[in-house]
């Protein structure tokens, strides 16, 4: 699930050299090794898609059953490093949905019990894919999509439920088409002892 | 300090009244939102500030080494940040002042590019692409101040192809420069 990544540009920056990964159920943690000495900052991406930076050589990520998943880490000396302008080049499978929590009137902050995220594809039902806790220190709250569907529609909205249990307003992101790397291609391989031959087929 | 609708945020692009924006933004210190970017930042990580008793803040656009001036955001409202080294890469925020820590903080704002956001137009298909495909769409040039805009001039940057554009409808151009 995971290849050899690289650092993008910059005098201070080197390969990574090596991958390491263990899973414990669902989490999958990818621990990167670098050439580099001193302070090193990792910056990490699935799919394509910045999830996070760390001084640590390892981060989680929560992966499907049976899901492929595509990681590459950027390793580098300098703290001010963009990690998205030097982006890997990639097609992401997942989205981000990041907001700001309610201050709205009608679900009131104090009265916000939990957030409701629902993702729509091809503008059929709303499917709940997250319900996230409200927290009173926190200003913005996130979430990442599962792997999402190669060339369909989607559009993505967040709820503040109250205490109450009341809905208060909704707010809808625009849709968006997702395009995205293809999975790997299934197939089987059978070889015929009569004829010697090797055939490959899809899956 | 600067206002929103001044200066670089004076002109805005609208699609049926909707303005277009070119950049998401994700991140934001408490009691800021950021409402729009403008698309000169260009993707990136850029850094929102707070300073003093958290009643001021500024803003450093990604690849840039100085944050600008200081806005005092103390009350409710919307306001605008401009970058220290380039005060045409701006954020236009949204304060709440009951939420800002009374303390300097900061966050990291990661701007990325929007797709299908109207300039972009549709998506192309693989028929299409094969066969050839002509699209028009309309733009709105919106000049949210209360001077007049004059003698108002417009032309393709480098390195984009099969773009004409026209006044009427009628006659198309493809100018190039500013002459």
């Amino acid at each position: 699930m995971s290849r050899r990544g690289h650092c993008a540009g910059g005098e201070d920056s080197v390969s990574i050299t090596a991958y390491s990964q263990v899973r414990f159920g669902n989490i999958t943690r990818v621990t990167a090794t670098s050439d580099l000495s001193g302070t090193i900052y990792y910056h990490w991406y699935l799919d394509g898609a910045f999830v996070g930076s760390t001084q640590d050589t390892s981060w989680d990520f929560i992966l499907e059953d049976g899901e492929q998943a595509h990681v590459e880490a950027l390793d580098t000396n300098n703290a001010d490093f963009d990690p998205i302008t030097n982006a890997p080049d990639g097609y992401s499978a997942r989205r981000t949905i990041w907001w700001v929590r309610s201050i709205s009137t009608v679900a009131r902050t104090e009265d916000v019990d939990h957030y409701r995220v629902e993702q729509q594809q091809d503008g059929g039902e709303w499917t709940e894919i997250a319900v996230i806790p409200r927290d009173g220190d926190v200003w913005t709250y996130s979430v990442l999509t599962g792997r999402l569907t190669d060339l369909s529609t989607y559009a993505w909205r967040v709820t503040p439920v109250g205490e109450n249990y009341e809905d208060g307003v909704t707010l809808t992101l625009a849709s968006e088409i997702v395009v995205r790397t293809p999975d790997a291609p299934d197939f089987t391989i059978t070889f015929d002892p009569d004829t010697d031959k090797i055939t490959v087929a899809a899956a | 300090m600067p206002l929103v609708n001044t200066r670089a945020d004076a002109l805005r692009l609208e699609i049926s009244d909707v303005e277009i924006t070119g950049l998401h933004a994700v991140g934001a210190i408490p009691g800021v939102v950021v409402l729009a970017a403008a698309g000169l930042n260009g993707p990136g990580a850029g850094l929102l500030r707070s300073h003093g008793d958290g009643a001021s803040i500024s803003w450093r656009a990604p690849g840039s080494e100085t944050s600008g001036t200081e806005v005092s955001v103390g009350t409710d409202g919307s306001y605008l940040l401009e970058d220290g080294e380039d005060t045409d890469k701006w954020l236009r925020v949204q304060v709440y002042a009951d939420y800002l820590l009374s303390l300097p903080t900061e966050a990291t704002v990661y701007l990325t590019d929007v797709f299908n956001n109207g300039v972009g137009h549709d998506n192309v298909t693989a028929g299409e692409s094969t066969s050839g495909n002509v699209e028009t769409y309309q733009i709105t040039l919106v000049n949210d101040t209360a001077t007049d805009l004059m003698n108002l001039k417009c032309w393709i940057g480098d390195g984009a192809e099969n773009i004409e554009i026209s006044m009427d409808g009628t006659n198309w151009y493809r100018p190039v420069t500013e002459e």
